[in-house]
């Protein structure tokens, strides 16, 4: 298995993922710093206009705002990189010398995963942090471990589900195919989980809408754990934040906080996810 | 001693019907193993059940008194696929060093062995390059040394000279003389029958899936010598009387307007020949020429393959 691992390891190198997303990670990054310093200057031009909690709340709204795109980032660097691992070495025969050799298909299968795994909460975490800071600097958010610690734990549940879902996916289905399928999948849940949000906030509708975003989140729990980080970020609802801050932080708000079930509905998918996917493989013919 | 390989009706069959069936065979150790077919015959998808790339869908099989894709049978095989190809974005030797750890070969060996094997292949010096700067017969003999890399006991090699030059060809089949003469067992899928002719001591035909024909290549090659007698006078009606009085079969290949002919006869010893001689040349015919046909596994190849589709070889 960690001979698997370290090969997928050595391919993310090799083949300049590694590269190309620091790079593009960078520019994003640059972007961010510069529009967080021009509200940095707006606001100083105008001292008296911000209460502390309006600082807080707009803080946030970066914050937020950030990790909604980083968890873009994150997703679709998850499913690109790891959308062949199985399929396209199936289909050009790489995996035809590997299967053979003294080891059980599962370990090749929990070690691919595993390195792309690895590789995505690494870069998930330090771009989460690297977010975090930023914000931190300029915009003075304040540093609660507690919260944030758990918010970067659900931030990392992200690339964890997506992985798992990519190597499953690659067990059985083409390249194409698995990559069209996650990435709308991923997609799905986005739009279940914003009309769940806009919904909320719509007392007739609600109930209805309520339920097409449970069963999106059932399906891929990406969006979902996305909005419980936010709330996380609010410091688990602990602050008077007040009723209108979901407006004020718009699409990157949770007015639907996902429960601490649904973390644990998350890590139990990984494991089932990752369990149908390695039995699959296993089991089915090169 | 067991035999490495042993399958008892093994069968793999597709859902569009196609695959082998009822696949029974034995290869004892140090054997040569040819398997022949044309294409779409099975061959390949018999060889993948044996590594375990496939589940068979009936029947039973051994590797090495091992049930299939037992890990330690695994262990002691080497298997060179009909279409691969290795990780572009490594070296040579990286590919190598990478199928040595998932072999579990001794890490201290690792260096000595692969410069052996690349060695062994013609590729010594190139393992520093990248796989995507190999040439497809580079390609193959990377294949090769992968293959041979745990030095196993068991070698299955699925078309090994496909992509190689004539150089190569020859190479290929230096190799397979020279792992024959260390004792390994080969199991050889090849279209090439000079390689079958040449290093193999058992041959088995697969057609539409099943065994045809199997056993040692001198059996199938020679089972009773044909000779082929060219003569001058012959008239169509002797052809009766000579195999009447010679008690051989004798049959008419070819005849001409001016009375010469040829004629094939199958005997198993050449006396029988001699005293044909004597009978034609009393029958006063002209006796041109005398000559054993050598029955080349071609010839053999091709007759089945006929036989089976039903027209003229």
């Amino acid at each position: 298995m960690m001979t698997m691992m370290l090969i997928t390891w050595k391919e993310i190198l090799r083949k300049r993922v590694l590269l190309i997303t620091v790079v593009l990670t960078l520019l994003f990054l640059g972007l961010y710093v510069f529009a967080v310093s021009q509200i940095t200057k707006s606001s100083a031009a105008c001292p008296n206009c911000n209460s502390l909690m309006q600082s807080y709340i707009q803080s946030l709204g970066f914050l937020s705002a950030g990790l909604y795109f980083a968890n873009f980032v994150v997703a679709f660097l998850m499913i690109f990189s790891s959308v062949g691992t199985l399929s396209t070495e199936i289909e050009n025969g790489i995996l035809l010398a590997i299967l053979p050799r003294p080891i059980r298909r599962w370990e090749i299968y929990f070690g691919k995963w595993l390195g792309f795994t690895l590789w995505g909460l690494l870069y998930a975490g330090l771009l989460f942090l690297a977010l975090l800071g930023i914000v931190n600097h300029y915009l003075h958010f304040p540093i609660d471990y507690q919260s944030l610690g758990k918010a970067l734990a659900i931030f990392l549940l992200i690339p964890l589900v997506l992985s798992a879902l990519s190597v499953f996916g690659s067990s059985f289905l083409p390249t194409l195919g698995n990559g069209i399928a996650l990435a709308l999948l991923f997609c799905l849940g986005l739009l279940g989980g914003l009309l769940e949000q806009l919904m909320s906030l719509n007392a007739h509708l609600g109930t209805q809408m309520s339920k097409v975003g449970v069963i999106t989140s059932m399906l891929i729990p990406t969006d979902s754990l996305y909005r419980r980080v936010t709330y996380e970020l609010m410091g688990g609802s602990d602050l008077p934040l007040g009723g209108n801050v979901s407006q004020m932080l718009g699409p990157f708000a949770s007015t639907v906080i996902p429960s601490n079930s649904f973390i644990w509905y998350s890590l139990i998918y990984v494991v089932v996810v990752l369990m149908m996917g390695a039995i699959y493989f296993t089991r089915r013919d090169i | 001693m067991t035999d490495v390989i042993e399958t008892r009706d093994l069968t793999k069959l597709y859902g569009t019907g196609k695959g082998c069936r009822n696949i029974s065979l034995s290869v004892g150790p140090g054997q040569v193993f040819g398997f022949l077919g044309p294409n779409g015959a099975g061959k390949s998808t018999f060889i993948k059940m044996l590594v375990g790339l496939l589940q068979p869908t009936a029947g039973k099989a051994q590797i090495l008194g091992l049930p299939l894709g037992h890990l330690e049978a695994r262990r002691k095989i080497g298997y060179l696929p009909e279409l691969f190809r290795y990780q572009d974005w490594l070296t040579g030797e990286e590919v190598l060093r990478f199928h040595a750890k998932l072999g579990k070969f001794p890490s201290n060996r690792i260096d000595k062995r692969i410069t052996e094997v690349l060695y062994e292949v013609g590729l010594e010096g190139r393992g520093k390059e990248r796989v995507k700067h190999y040439s497809k017969g580079m390609q193959q003999r990377l294949g090769l040394a992968t293959a041979l890399l745990l030095d196993p006991s068991l070698i299955f090699l699925d078309e090994p000279s496909s992509a190689l030059d004539p150089v190569g060809r020859f190479e290929v089949r230096n190799l397979l003389i020279k792992l024959r003469e260390q004792g390994k067992t080969v199991f050889l899928n090849t279209h090439l029958l000079e390689d079958v002719e040449a290093v193999c001591d058992h041959v088995a035909l697969l057609f539409h899936g099943q065994i045809r024909q199997i056993g040692t290549v001198h059996e199938i090659i020679r089972p009773t010598p044909v000779w082929e007698l060219k003569v001058g006078g012959f008239l169509p009606e002797l052809l009766a009387s000579i195999a009447a009085l010679t008690l051989i079969p004798v049959s008419l290949k070819s005849v001409n307007s001016d009375g010469s002919a040829v004629l094939h006869a199958s005997a198993a010893e050449s006396e029988q020949i001699g005293w044909l001689n004597h009978l034609l040349f009393e029958q006063g015919l002209t006796l041109y020429e005398v000559r054993p046909l050598q029955t080349r596994l071609e010839e053999w190849f091709l007759a089945l393959a006929a036989e089976e589709s039903g027209t003229p070889a």
